[in-house]
């Protein structure tokens, strides 16, 4: 057994971070059992609680054969009892905490983080599967080092998560995912650098509020009513709103921003407004929205000037329109001269009818004759029927396109 | 381009680009503390692996360079086929990586061990690391 030096097997053992791997490893022999407590990281897969083994116990037993454990990550049933040996156990080296929660009661839950927060451990990220938060916790003490948080499949209400989000000061990445029963939420800390919000089932009044200075990246879907604080330097925005309606934007002027994407079936008018107005200085636009209107009725879009938008948005590189939203680009009056030089490099854009065809050809044909250093136009051209004489001509009129600007693609 | 000399366990000599050699860390400090006017002996490695590694490093230091059209999955390809040798080859080619310190190779074939211990009961990681040692005895 000693064809490989003991570094290179301790190495090896901390390739397999699977706790199954790892127990049987350690059973090989007595000196892979000696080098076992070298493992950094152990992952407990759920199918542990299926094989009907007290996957509590067996969890805290491997978790104190380690001594330097930094990950830790239990799939399979973990009692409150059992984290708390873990933790007790692996305080002083444990980075990382992942695990699912699995009773259906608030108490399990909420308990569980107390017994974290009471921990000697120095936690930096914690992520949690699932699980009901409904009061917010009382016993809770705050995750001082904490700066990962991933909320994944949880129920939670308003206030437990403002209990949580309190507890957590020095967070850089916040990230609740796909997480139900949140209906207003303001994220304020000031240490935030990333953050993603994903909510389902929250009907349609979600708000979300973000006020975090040193703000890179805001990824939120699902909300409503967005605000985001004036003084803010982000780099990145999405916001996308697949069912329902994303009624209002609250948003300042946005100076760093580089890319902005915005998505959605039912924007309110003024929001996509807003936003477009606010990102002045984006490289990358993707706007892909079906509908504008209010509660009532889907309604079509407003025009939006061609020259006035790539003149308000001087740095764009790339663009994607997609659908409705290319169709409301116009050119309001003839110009000859491009507004500045654009710098405009590629451009995706997917059209679906050929409704207003000579309008749109000319948008086309503009930004092309606008952008030198245009390198790539790719158009999807979707859902036209083939019958139709009028959508053959706007076809044509697009092939003869392609002939004279190598550039572009027709899918 | 200036060469380096390089000699294997049954001093069989193998002359290196100097950029190639340099790609072993433990080759590297060999000659920036004795020069290039002599060979290196590397005594703990043998000709065919050696030969191995040398062709690893060169597959990826071209891959590297600009104007390489190597794709993602033929360098993939490349590695998967590279690995796929016997058991005690591999043991060999871990401890030579480790020893000329080349850590994309070590962490390769290092992972390509562990993937081979994923999933085995104990007896047979047993048996897989005895027969190792029983062919290179």
């Amino acid at each position: 057994m000693d064809v490989l030096p003991d570094a290179i097997v301790q190495h090896l053992l901390c390739l397999l971070s699977n706790a199954e791997d790892v127990a049987a490893c350690s059973c090989v022999c007595k000196r892979w059992r000696e080098l076992m407590g070298s493992v950094r990281r152990l992952v407990f897969p759920r199918s542990l609680s299926d094989k009907g083994l007290h996957s509590s116990t067996l969890v805290s037993r491997m978790v104190r054969s380690t001594a330097e454990l930094e990950e830790l990550v239990v799939y399979c049933t973990l009692t409150s009892a059992g984290l708390m040996e873990c933790v007790a156990h692996a305080a002083k080296s444990l980075k990382l905490l992942e695990f699912r929660v699995e009773e259906g009661s608030d108490k399990a839950c909420v308990g569980k983080l107390e017994v974290l927060s009471c921990s000697s451990c120095d936690l930096e990220t914690l992520r949690l599967w699932g699980g009901i938060l409904l009061h917010s916790p009382v016993g809770l003490r705050s995750f001082t080092g904490l700066r990962t948080l991933e909320v994944v499949g949880a129920r939670i209400r308003d206030g437990a998560l403002r209990g949580i989000l309190a507890a957590c000061p020095a967070l850089r990445e916040l990230a609740l995912l796909g997480c139900d029963g949140i209906r207003s939420v303001c994220v304020e800390l000031k240490e935030l650098e990333r953050c993603r919000l994903d909510f389902c089932g929250s009907g349609d009044n979600c708000f979300v509020s973000v006020a975090a200075p040193k703000l890179r990246v805001l990824e939120v879907q699902g909300a409503s009513y967005i605000r985001i604080a004036e003084d803010s330097s982000l780099q990145h925005l999405s916001i996308a709103k697949q069912t329902g309606m994303l009624a209002n934007v609250e948003v300042g002027k946005l100076p760093a921003l580089a890319s902005l994407s915005i998505r959605g079936l039912q924007w309110d008018w003024g929001a996509i407004q807003k936003m477009l107005q606010s990102a002045t200085q984006v490289e990358t636009l993707y706007m892909k929205i079906e509908f504008c209107g209010d509660d009532e009725a889907f309604e079509p879009f407003r025009d939006i000037d061609f020259g006035d938008f790539l003149t308000s948005h001087p740095k764009l590189k790339k663009l994607d329109a997609h659908g409705a939203l290319f169709a409301s680009l116009v050119l309001k009056e003839e110009i000859a001269t491009p507004p500045l030089a654009l710098r405009l490099e590629e451009a995706n854009i997917t059209i679906r009818s050929p409704l207003n065809a000579e309008r749109k050809l000319q948008v086309l044909k503009s930004m092309i004759s606008w952008s030198p250093l245009l390198r790539k136009v790719r158009l999807r051209i979707t859902q036209m029927k083939c019958t139709d004489i009028e959508a053959d001509e706007f076809f044509l009129n697009l092939i003869r396109l392609k002939c004279v600007y190598d550039f572009i693609t027709i899918d | 381009m200036v060469k380096v000399t390089l000699k294997s366990a049954e001093g069989d000599v193998f002359e290196v680009d100097e950029e190639l050699a340099l790609e072993s860390l433990m080759v590297k400090n060999m000659i920036e503390d004795v020069g290039l006017d002599s060979a290196i002996s590397l005594p703990n490695v043998s000709s065919t692996i050696l030969a191995k590694v040398i062709e690893y490093i060169k597959f990826h230091m071209d891959a590297q360079k600009d104007g390489s059209k190597k794709t993602s999955e033929e360098i993939k390809a490349f590695d998967d086929d590279f690995v796929n040798v016997g058991i005690p080859t591999l043991f060999e080619m871990v401890l030579a990586s480790n020893y000329l310190n080349v850590k994309s190779l070590l962490s390769l074939t290092c992972n390509t061990v562990a993937n081979m211990i994923k999933t085995k009961p104990p007896a047979e990681v047993k048996e897989m690391f005895t027969s190792a040692k029983q062919a290179k005895a």
